[in-house]
């Protein structure tokens, strides 16, 4: 255990003010995920990674650069991850969801910016998070204005990459996306020294999908009549998604799925007596479990999450019929321009998506989550509302941030909701 | 005896009792909330016992900001569901209703006797009960004052939203030597207007009701409906909305149960 | 060692090391207090290692809402 901190200290962060962050975590670890009842046993695996989030997979991304191997930070569900795997990198999600960096972001930006972003610079200029550390280059994307001026800010510290993501859908926006990913695997081949082969992008293409299909699969089971597994515990697994081994990851999901098959043939569940609600908007970055828990002790379940922490990550596979590079990346990039975020325009694609997740997941209530000055979901929202209600759709919309000073609010918000649905 | 219904609401400045009897009246009471929630549930049930001789066989259920320290409530209600059954059963039909708490304003949407939308302002306090308090203790009279002094000023613009920031606009105004009338009226108006301005995106049914600390206001509640465009009405016990709901919703599990 | 409670059919959870007990943000097992003599028989018996057994006054508060 000892040697976290010498691996923590090698990586230049900055021990004392981490400690700080090892001080909380435990204690929220515990009250949101310990004292829950009746957890699936194959939760475990993601309970260790959770319990040693910055020792456990950073030790073995510091071994793989021992060997040479490459570090691609990224900070958005629309980076290809099978590209950077393919020239033998490996992709790990910067997650930006705690507070604890938020200030150490204001010193680079203004107060009113979304919190994401502020955690973002905190977490890299603060040298508070390993994987900020381990990080050889960043991959940004403009998916919002904030982003984009932070990345100016960012790269003036790392090596940083940003692809320019279209804001419409129209034909040539997909092959414009292609052409950004084909910029991608250049600058990843130079960064790792291999070239990403026809083979290797074919291989990578399928990992990638196991591991969509093994969401796929979580959320169909949580989705039954009786419920399994707490939105909790899915919101975890969906943050370590971005930062696990992807072969690993899809093996555990899928032993959590046995049993959760199992447990849904038992009758197991957890939604009795509870409202099912599904949770729509802006991503929920590690360790971020504000809403969830919100809503799980406020007599609701989280049955779907229509977030970057959810379907927007998994849903529709990469088309694994290309047989040279251009058809690959062509079907990667048109994959990629299927999700639905409130950056594009316009984006009523995610309001037809929240219908259909909501008659899928059998869900009771929608909760949209806006984090605090997030421009394009937070007006998006209103669009979304005047959907929900045309559909007969109760809908509540929340505008958040990663402070625990509303939680009483918000509570008595999604008690009064979560008692409207009764 | 008889079986009682009792609804406790502690609020954030005000704390709110309603009893309900088989055959008579609801009986209402109203106690400063202090600095402790629990203290004053305590100070509530020794009420009721002095009251009452007992209470242990009477159904109770616990609403507001404080619900949570209400220990011997049968059942713990938000604010937003009890106040909308009150408000709804004070009025006898469906209805918006506005509620100005001392923390926090809300705006209730009831249909066929059940809340089916709201909305509660953010975490701030401008158009909030609190508003009123601060610049009634700037202008060194009582909320009541305030609202006299304001029903006979012209009132003067004061755009600041946030509550700090618009004290100061008012200590300037107090400067410049204005009229205590014309400040009185300003900040009424601003709380009218801040409240208009939340609800203003969600509908507005025909009958409009006031609840909460100002309810029975009617000055208050014309100034509402003008800025509105639409008649909002003040309600003698619309403070109690939120007890009197929590009360029949505890006979409703009851007769229920 | 958890892989043998669970065996078991006894209560564990995998959690972080509480900070009163080591600053290094490390993994516990979260296990029942009535249950501690039977893990030290079972540790003894297949010959598991661990650091050390504690016993904390810590108690989990889902309704806290505090987060990192």
């Amino acid at each position: 255990m000892a040697d976290n901190q010498k691996m923590w200290a090698d990586l230049g962060m900055n021990l004392e003010l981490h400690d700080m962050l090892c001080e909380v975590l435990p204690g929220a670890i515990g009250d949101v995920f310990m004292s829950q009842e009746n957890r699936p046993a194959a939760m475990d695996y993601f309970d260790m990674v959770l319990a040693d989030v910055h020792g456990l997979r950073p030790s073995e991304l510091v071994e793989f650069r021992k060997n040479g191997g490459k570090v691609f930070g990224t900070f958005c569900a629309y980076v290809p991850d099978e590209v950077i795997f393919a020239a033998g990198g490996i992709a790990t999600g910067l997650c930006a969801g705690s507070q604890f960096w938020v200030p150490g972001g204001e010193r680079y930006l203004p107060a009113n910016t979304c919190p994401l972003i502020k955690a973002m610079l905190g977490a890299r200029f603060d040298r508070t998070c390993p994987f900020y550390r381990l990080a050889d280059v960043y991959i940004g994307e403009t998916t919002c204005d904030g982003k984009k001026k932070a990345y100016e800010i960012l790269g003036t510290d790392v090596p940083l990459h940003v692809m320019d993501l279209p804001q419409m859908k129209r034909e040539k926006d997909y092959h414009k996306w292609a052409d950004e990913i084909k910029d991608l695997i250049k600058v990843v081949e130079e960064t790792t020294g291999n070239k990403v082969t026809p083979e290797a992008l074919a291989e990578n293409i399928k990992k990638i999908n196991a591991k969509r299909a093994a969401l796929q699969r979580l959320y169909s089971l949580r989705w039954k009549e009786n419920v399994p597994i707490s939105g909790t515990d899915v919101l975890l697994i969906s943050q370590i998604a971005y930062y696990d081994d992807p072969e690993r990851f899809a093996a555990m999901v899928n032993k959590l799925c046995d049993e959760l098959e199992q447990r849904v043939a038992d009758g197991v569940n957890l939604a009795a007596g509870k409202k099912r609600i599904l949770i729509s908007g802006t991503p929920m970055a590690i360790p971020n479990w504000k809403l969830h828990n919100l809503v799980e002790t406020s007599g609701g379940i989280v049955v779907c999450e229509e977030t970057c922490t959810g379907t927007r990550y998994f849903e529709n596979f990469v088309d694994e019929s290309g047989t040279n590079l251009n058809e690959m990346v062509q079907n990667i990039a048109n994959r990629y321009m299927s999700i639905n975020c409130a950056c594009f325009t316009p984006n009523t694609a995610r309001f037809d998506d929240v219908v259909r997740l909501f008659k899928e997941s059998k869900a009771d209530g929608v909760i949209d989550v806006s984090l605090m000055f997030c421009q394009t979901y937070d007006i998006e929202g209103r669009g979304l509302e005047e959907r929900c209600k045309a559909e007969g759709i109760p809908f509540l919309g929340i505008e958040t941030d990663y402070t625990d000073n509303d939680a009483q609010q918000l509570k008595t918000r999604i008690g009064a909701f979560i008692e409207m649905l009764g | 005896m008889a079986k009682k219904y009792i609804g406790i609401d502690i609020g954030s400045t005000a704390s709110k009792v309603c009893v309900l009897e088989e055959g008579k009246e609801p009986v209402y009471d109203v106690l400063p909330t202090g600095w402790n929630s629990k203290i004053t549930a305590g100070i509530i049930k020794e009420d009721l016992l002095k009251k009452y001789g007992e209470i242990d066989d009477s159904d109770i259920v616990a609403t507001g900001y404080g619900r949570i320290s209400v220990d011997y409530a049968d059942k713990v209600i938000t604010e937003i569901t009890c106040h909308g059954r009150g408000g709804y059963e004070m009025i006898g039909r469906d209805c918006t209703i506005i509620d100005i708490g001392g923390q926090d304003t809300k705006y209730i949407n009831v249909k066929d006797g059940k809340p089916i939308d709201f909305l509660m302002n953010d975490k701030c306090a401008a158009g909030t009960g609190k508003f009123i308090e601060v610049m009634a203790n700037r202008l060194g009279v009582t909320i009541e004052e305030l609202f006299e002094l304001a029903e006979i000023g012209n009132p003067i613009s004061i755009s600041s939203l946030c509550t700090v920031f618009a004290e100061s606009e008012v200590i300037n105004y107090m400067g410049e030597g204005r009229s205590r009338e014309d400040l009185a009226a300003g900040v009424i108006d601003s709380v009218a207007l801040k409240v208009a301005t939340l609800v203003q995106r969600k509908e507005l049914q025909d009958t409009i009701i006031i609840t909460g600390g100002f309810s029975n206001n009617e000055f208050f509640a014309s100034l509402l409906s003008k800025k509105l465009g639409k008649k909002a009405l003040a309600m003698p016990d619309g403070r109690y909305a939120g007890a009197y709901g929590a009360a029949l919703l505890a006979r409703e599990r009851s007769e229920k149960a | 060692m958890y892989r043998s409670l669970k065996g078991k059919g006894m209560y564990a959870q995998i959690s972080p090391t509480p900070r009163e007990l080591s600053v290094c943000c490390g993994v516990s097992l979260l296990v029942h207090g009535e249950d501690v003599d039977r893990i030290k028989e079972i540790s003894e018996e297949e010959n598991l290692a661990y650091l050390s057994i504690s016993g904390l006054n810590n108690t989990f508060d889902n309704t806290r809402h505090k987060y990192g």
